[in-house]
């Protein structure tokens, strides 16, 4: 039992250095393809200010596993980064992006799309975005009802609260 | 212009804007945030965003040449008065809350 343990933690350690130095070499390639992924996901507008910054960050952090972990992070970020975008373009112009507006055509079915991250404390963040398949327009993203415009009286009395 | 509603106020965004309180007269970069708060980078740059539409940061990009220094430009964030404000009553409402200080690093 013993030679067992000591042949596979032997092979273990083996596999892990290979694996560790393939990641160091290959590191810095990776992340910056995640990077540049990443960034070509963005709404345009976005793209060349969050590419040089990203670039920016990613020169902080040693080439090594952390770097590709940062790297898929931003792809994390895109997906909350373009749902943000969206509520304000809504909130700029609402009469262009209601659902009921988009949703002239027939409700195809809906989907429930779940983004899990977990801080550095263990803490969950959940981000739960919902689409609906509108017939001849695709998959539209809907509203969350928390992330509407309050009517300018509701937010005066929520003030006074 | 439009009214941007207010970010809500999440564990990793109290760790966000705690770490501006902790340095209030140094402007940060999205990495020295990613540092000092521990939050994602998934995480932060959206939240930086949020804060930033809402008028809680200002950015700014590094007064460099990237091609001078031979690397990309640093994007500083520092809080408003607004921002620093909202901060500070956000987190005395969580030790409010909690009955007790709260360690968020």
């Amino acid at each position: 039992m013993d030679v067992i343990w000591w042949v596979t933690a032997a092979i273990g350690a083996i596999a892990g250095n290979l694996i560790a130095s393939e990641l160091f070499a290959w590191g810095p390639r990776l992340s910056e393809r995640l990077m540049c992924g990443a960034v070509r996901r963005l709404a345009p507008e976005m793209q060349e200010r969050l590419r040089e910054e990203w670039a920016g960050h990613l020169q902080t952090i040693p080439p090594g596993l952390w770097r590709i972990v940062a790297a898929a992070g931003f792809y994390v970020a895109t997906h909350q980064i373009n749902i943000a975008l969206r509520v304000w373009e809504r909130q700029e112009n609402p009469e262009e992006t209601t659902l009921q507006e988009k949703a002239s055509g027939k409700i195809e079915g809906t989907i429930l799309n779940v983004n899990v991250g977990m801080t550095k404390s263990a803490v969950l963040n959940a981000y739960v975005s919902r689409y609906a398949k509108i017939e001849g327009k695709g998959w539209v993203l809907i509203p969350d009802p928390r992330d509407e415009p309050e009517p300018q009286s509701t937010r005066r009395s929520s003030q006074d609260r | 212009m439009v009214e941007r509603k207010q970010p809500r106020l999440t564990h990793a965004s109290l760790k966000v804007l705690r770490a501006f309180l902790d340095s209030p007269t140094v402007k940060l970069s999205g990495a020295e945030v990613h540092k000092q708060s521990g939050v994602f980078t998934g995480t932060l740059y959206p939240l930086l965003l949020r804060f930033d539409a809402a008028g809680w940061l200002t950015s700014e990009w590094e007064d460099v040449d990237p091609k001078e220094v031979g690397r990309p430009r640093k994007r500083f964030y520092c809080l408003t008065p607004t921002g620093r404000a909202r901060a500070h009553a956000a987190l005395a409402s969580v030790s409010r809350q909690s009955g007790e200080a709260v360690s968020w690093t």
